[in-house]
């Protein structure tokens, strides 16, 4: 371990990238000094990942400085094993958003790169932030880049999506905000994540604070019934949007909740378990059967994104060391899984510039190396064991069940379901009589293309079959949290 | 004899003042304020501030009435219609005068004057300074500061008019000396090339 | 007084002679008209301000009264004159493009403005009531000659008509309830007025007569509803840098006379106005966000947000104590900024004749010009209350204040509208990078706006991302002002 600030130059990289790009003349320029950049912010964090010690629950590569003293706020970073999988994961999506969008963005491309670096910059920043305010703060003003992404390089209706999901998530973060200044001045007078996580707050004040957190998380995850900005918001984004607004935003909820709910809060959080658990049993059915009546491919995979988040969800509420392990397994396998199903979205759209299932058919004899490929991400979103998303799965299943026969029955069903339409997509567009939109040419996947794959497809069969590194790493911060979370007598 | 005076400047104040209001003629509205004033006048002499007495019939009458004269004089303006307009709003304006009204009685009925303001109203300060000359050594010595702000408003108001409403006419021909003694020598002239024959 | 008293107390209300003067050499500098005489006018009063603000910073050393206890030099008003001759200074930078497009130059503009600046100022040092109404006349008076500035264009024309009226119908209400606090305490100045109204109950109903005027007078200013009426037609009216000058300088001397009224020497009559300002607060800010969601001019829109700005104010302004009045402070220097910088940009947008005023004209400005575009994101994010700009912090420090007196439910309410207000910034927003406009607008950017520019955006990234020692000297100033 070195004395460099790794994790200020992790989250500052792409910021000054951002800084410098409209500089920048041409776009070709433009798309390599943003790649090489991303890459180079991967590589720092596979370096952090590689060096992090695995025997200890505190928080590494912390760095402290003072902000506002006036107020308590100071610039506080640092990871567990919880955060470090979620900074390794946005970096890798950060460079294979720049690669899938080289030819598709066209227009504008400077400030479509720029966007993609401050977001990246956000992003990280908000999974290793250690102070509240500094939390709040790199959360609010992801909205901005992800509000232009959304609306500049969108689809038809892209202004609506752009507004809606801005101000659902607007919405909700501000009663966050409330909620923190109520922490601080209940308990703590500070607003150090750690020291917070120390204090015992007195059950009425958890409850309230419990709900203020709740409507910012669960319009992010999205749980039912904030979830509606959600497939709007994933079919208008252009394919890099998509990408980081599965990949990684919808992470942040649950991280959201692993990181503040449980710990600070853990007496609000065993009260409202079972309503927790009722919302995730319903999304994870009611995304699931939506997804099924899709024809759209992409609102397909954005139901298919609520009933996942649901499984998620599930497993963090069933303070059971099987559903939470789960459960962040599944956050970290759900951002690749859907990550590439995106991606792969986006590289059959950039051809056909259809999006309608039905339009397709038979693409494996077509595109064989396509269909093979969206095929492994289709099987592994399904939790077929082998690949990444059964792991997760059947942990949180285990644990719902234990916890109640409903849930895990709901949790079962949504498994169906989830296969019902996810092969359904496999048999139209990669099986059958050869069909495209429009009867235009398709393509195979390029070198380019197959470079944005390949590294998300290593993840899927390694932690498929082989998910002991990320558990080794992961176990002592979740072990951390279940002690935090140890039921103190709820005084009502 | 000052009771009599008192009830007579103050019935022919009020009489002023509802005439000024009700009557039709904006001629004769000012010259019923012109009463009003007079009997200001007359009802701060009975006070003993006849200073002030002295500047309400030399200033408000003798410059601002006289002023709202030739201003009536010379605009015609259209009383009746003004008078209806008023009438609209008449409900409204008696209701909000009612309540201030019932506000200011509830007051006068918990009215409580300021410390020490009994003891001066009967023992009041004797100085050897008449009216005038207390007023002043006040005014520049204690308000200095609010006389001369008060001038500054005063000069403030008269830029401010002068801003708003000179317009130079643009049919007469005027004498620009300023415009004319900072010309420039390399614009007033345009050389031109006249082809023989062809004129400009 | 004496010869000492006077020359200590012309000593310490220099600044304010120094712009006077300013004003009359300006005044008589108007009068020899030459090529460039608005560039020189403009470029002597910045002069004057910066002697002003500089001679203000060496006063500040040793607080004093002046004037025979009428005048003050705190910590408390020389923060707030640094606010006043930041903001006349931007208006100044903004005002000659303007004027040239509308070909409306006159030299008395700068007169006015300077005059305006030192009613504004006296305002905010005053601790006599008489001073303090005298101040806000004169600043009200140049207002309403520079709000009726264009002559030839009827809408400026009705709004100072409108103006005229109003203010002085709100000033007599104000004066209304300063000669009744005189008639209960015998005396203007306001630590004499302190002192005696502590036995005065506070159910006397001649008080609760006088409070009642004296904060209807006040609010009428702020333009709270529901004295809110005559903000958006005025601020439509008024040529776009005496608009941007009304609701930035003019709501700070008002607010910071509200400050002095309500939280230092009046204090004791809180519980008179307390409940019914809370009611006040909320229905401003609701009023400001909801009706400015219908707007299609732009001055219009910024007029109903600078109302709903106003509701926060008044919710900081609730939460009181030594957070609460820094707060408020904190407030109106990122207000100022932002709000000028965002004038700015409408005066580059202004093509004459009230055109370029419309929200439409905003389209396509990202293409045509990405910078100002850029710089307009800025401030409209900082409007919105969006970090990582100063509005958020503003914002957040005022949620603070309120969270710290116990005042939860308002804070809920004040966040919930913020969010509902945010959509008429983002309309904005979307129309400059997201709409397509086949004649976007263009234009030069002269470098009296870009000096603008720079300034107000700066200011709004660094109180958003340093905002330490901004939140240290709000402060030290409200400390200042409470002691």
């Amino acid at each position: 371990m070195t004395d460099l600030p790794v994790l200020s130059i992790l989250i500052l990289l792409p910021a000054v990238g951002a800084v410098l790009t409209p500089f920048l003349r041409k776009d070709p320029i433009v798309r390599w000094f943003s790649l090489l950049v991303l890459f180079a912010d991967f590589l720092l964090a596979l370096w952090v990942l590689l060096n992090f010690d695995p025997n200890t629950a505190a928080m590494q590569f912390g760095e402290h400085r003072v902000w506002v003293p006036n107020l308590g706020i100071s610039y506080r970073l640092g990871i567990d094993g919880i955060s470090v999988w979620f900074v390794v994961l946005t970096s890798l999506l950060g460079w294979i958003c720049v690669l899938a969008s080289w030819w598709s963005i066209s227009i504008r491309v400077k400030e479509f790169m720029t966007c993609l670096l401050a977001m990246q910059s956000l992003m990280i920043g908000v999974f290793c932030a250690l102070d509240m305010i500094l939390f709040y703060i790199l959360w609010e003003a992801m909205l901005v880049p992800m509000y232009l992404i959304i609306g500049i390089w969108g689809g038809a209706n892209r202004v609506y999506a752009a507004f809606k999901f801005f101000l659902y998530t607007l919405a909700g973060s501000l009663l966050f905000l409330i909620g923190i200044l109520l922490l601080y001045f209940g308990g703590g007078q500070t607003f150090d994540v750690l020291a917070l996580m120390e204090v015992q707050y007195p059950f009425p004040l958890q409850i309230w604070v419990f709900l203020a957190f709740l409507v910012a998380f669960a319009v992010k995850i999205p749980m039912v019934p904030v979830h509606t900005w959600l497939p709007d918001a994933h079919v208008q984004a252009p394919t890099a949007g998509s990408i980081i607004l599965a990949g990684v935003l919808l992470k942040m909820g649950a991280y959201g909740f692993l990181r503040f709910s449980l710990p600070m809060l853990p007496d609000a959080s065993q009260y409202f378990a079972p309503m927790m658990i009722a919302l995730s049993a319903v999304a994870i059915v009611y995304g699931g059967f939506l997804a099924l009546a899709q024809s759209d491919i992409k609102k397909l995979i954005a139901y298919s994104s609520v009933s996942h988040m649901g499984f998620i969800t599930l497993g963090l509420f069933t303070f059971d060391a099987k559903g939470m392990s789960g459960a962040v397994i599944q956050m970290f396998n759900h951002g690749i899984t859907t990550g590439a199903l995106f991606l792969f979205v986006g590289i059959i759209y950039e051809r056909t510039h259809s999006r309608d299932i039905a339009a397709y058919g038979g693409l494996i004899k077509v595109v064989p190396l396509f269909g093979i490929l969206f095929a492994a991400f289709l099987l592994s979103s399904m939790a077929l064991p082998g690949l990444n998303g059964f792991i997760g799965e059947l942990l949180v299943l285990a644990a719902a069940f234990g916890v109640s026969g409903w849930a895990g029955a709901a949790g079962a069903l949504g498994a169906l379901v989830g296969a019902a339409y996810l092969l359904g997509v496999y048999r139209q567009m990669l099986l059958g009589e050869v069909k495209t939109p429009g009867d235009v040419f398709v393509w195979d996947l390029g070198r380019r293309e197959l470079a944005c794959a390949a590294p998300l497809l290593l993840f899927v069969v390694w932690f498929g079959l082989y998910p002991k590194p990320f558990l080794t790493i992961l176990q002592p911060s979740l072990d951390h949290l279940m002690t935090q979370l140890n039921p103190t007598a709820v005084t009502p | 004899m000052s009771v009599f005076a008192f009830y007579l400047f103050a019935i022919s104040a009020i009489t002023g003042g509802l005439f000024t209001v009700i009557s039709r003629q904006p001629v004769h509205s000012v010259l019923w304020l012109i009463l009003a004033f007079l009997s200001s006048a007359g009802l701060f002499v009975l006070l003993g501030a006849e200073f002030v007495a002295m500047l309400l019939v030399i200033v408000y009458v003798g410059a601002v009435m006289v002023l709202f004269l030739f201003v009536v004089m010379m605009l015609d303006v259209d009383f009746a219609e003004l008078k209806a307009e008023m009438a609209k709003f008449m409900p409204l304006a008696l209701l909000i005068g009612l309540v201030i009204l019932m506000q200011l009685v509830m007051a006068y009925g918990a009215w409580d004057s300021a410390h020490g303001a009994s003891e001066l109203l009967a023992n009041p300060i004797t100085t050897e300074h008449h009216n005038t000359e207390a007023l002043g050594l006040i005014l520049y010595d204690q308000y200095f500061l609010l006389f001369q702000l008060a001038g500054l408003i005063l000069l403030v108001a008269m830029i401010g008019a002068i801003v708003l409403t000179l317009r130079h006419r643009k049919d007469v021909k005027r004498q620009d000396i300023l415009g004319q003694m900072f010309r420039d020598p390399a614009e007033a002239m345009e050389l031109k090339d006249v082809k023989p024959g062809q004129g400009l | 007084m004496d010869l000492t008293q006077i020359t200590s107390s012309v000593l310490a209300s220099g600044p304010e002679i120094i712009i006077i003067l300013g004003a009359c050499v300006a005044l008589m500098l108007s009068l020899v008209p030459r090529p460039g005489q608005g560039a020189l006018l403009a470029g002597l009063s910045l002069v004057m301000i910066a002697l002003a603000a500089a001679m203000s910073l060496t006063l500040a050393q040793n607080p004093q009264t002046a004037y025979g206890g009428m005048f003050v030099n705190d910590g408390f008003s020389t923060f707030f004159k640094m606010l006043l001759y930041l903001g006349t200074a931007l208006t100044i930078l903004i005002s000659d493009r303007y004027l040239g497009t509308e070909d409306a130059a006159k030299g008395e503009y700068y007169v006015l403005l300077l005059f305006a600046l030192s009613g504004a100022m006296i305002m905010v040092s005053g601790k006599d009531l008489l001073i303090i109404y005298v101040g806000l006349e004169l600043q009200a008076l140049s207002i309403y000659v520079l709000v009726g500035f264009l002559t030839t264009n009827t809408r400026s024309n009705e709004a100072a008509l409108k103006y005229v009226i109003l203010g002085a119908f709100s000033s007599g209400l104000l004066l209304f309830g300063l000669s009744l606090l005189y008639g209960l305490t015998g005396t203007t100045q306001l630590e004499a007025m302190g002192e005696a109204l502590d036995s005065v109950e506070t159910s006397s109903p001649l008080l609760a007569l006088a409070t009642v005027f004296l904060i209807v007078g006040l609010l009428f200013k702020v333009g709270a509803v529901p004295f809110h009426m005559w903000v958006p037609d005025i601020y439509e009216g008024a040529p776009s840098p005496v608009t941007g000058f009304m609701s930035t300088v003019g709501k700070v001397a008002a607010v910071a006379v509200i400050l002095r009224l309500l939280i230092q020497d009046l204090a004791m009559l809180d519980p008179i106005w307390r409940g019914s300002v809370e009611a006040v607060a909320v229905l401003t800010l609701a009023a400001g966000s909801f009706a400015a969601l219908v707007q299609t001019n732009i001055k219009r829109m910024l007029a109903y947000s600078s109302i709903a700005h106003g509701g926060f104010l008044l919710l900081g302004l609730l939460a009181g104590g030594s957070e609460g009045l820094a707060s408020v402070m904190l407030y109106l220097l990122i207000f100022t900024v932002t709000n000028l910088g965002l004038f700015a940009v409408i005066v580059l947008l202004n093509r004459g004749a009230g055109q370029g005023e419309n929200i439409q004209d905003f389209s396509g400005l990202a293409k045509s010009q990405p910078g100002v575009a850029l710089m307009a994101l800025v401030f409209l994010l900082s409007l919105a209350g969006i970090p990582p700009t100063g509005g958020f912090f503003a914002k957040f420090y005022v949620l603070v204040a309120l969270v710290d007196a116990g005042f939860v439910l308002l804070a809920v309410f004040a966040v919930l509208l913020s969010a509902i207000a945010a959509w008429f910034y983002l309309r904005v927003i979307m129309l400059m990078y997201m709409e397509q406009n086949d004649q976007p607008a263009v234009f030069q950017v002269s470098p009296a706006i870009g000096w603008a520019l720079i300034v107000t955006f700066t200011g709004t990234v660094l109180t958003g991302v340093l905002p330490a020692w901004f939140l240290g000297v709000s402060k030290a100033a409200a400390t200042a002002g409470l002691g």
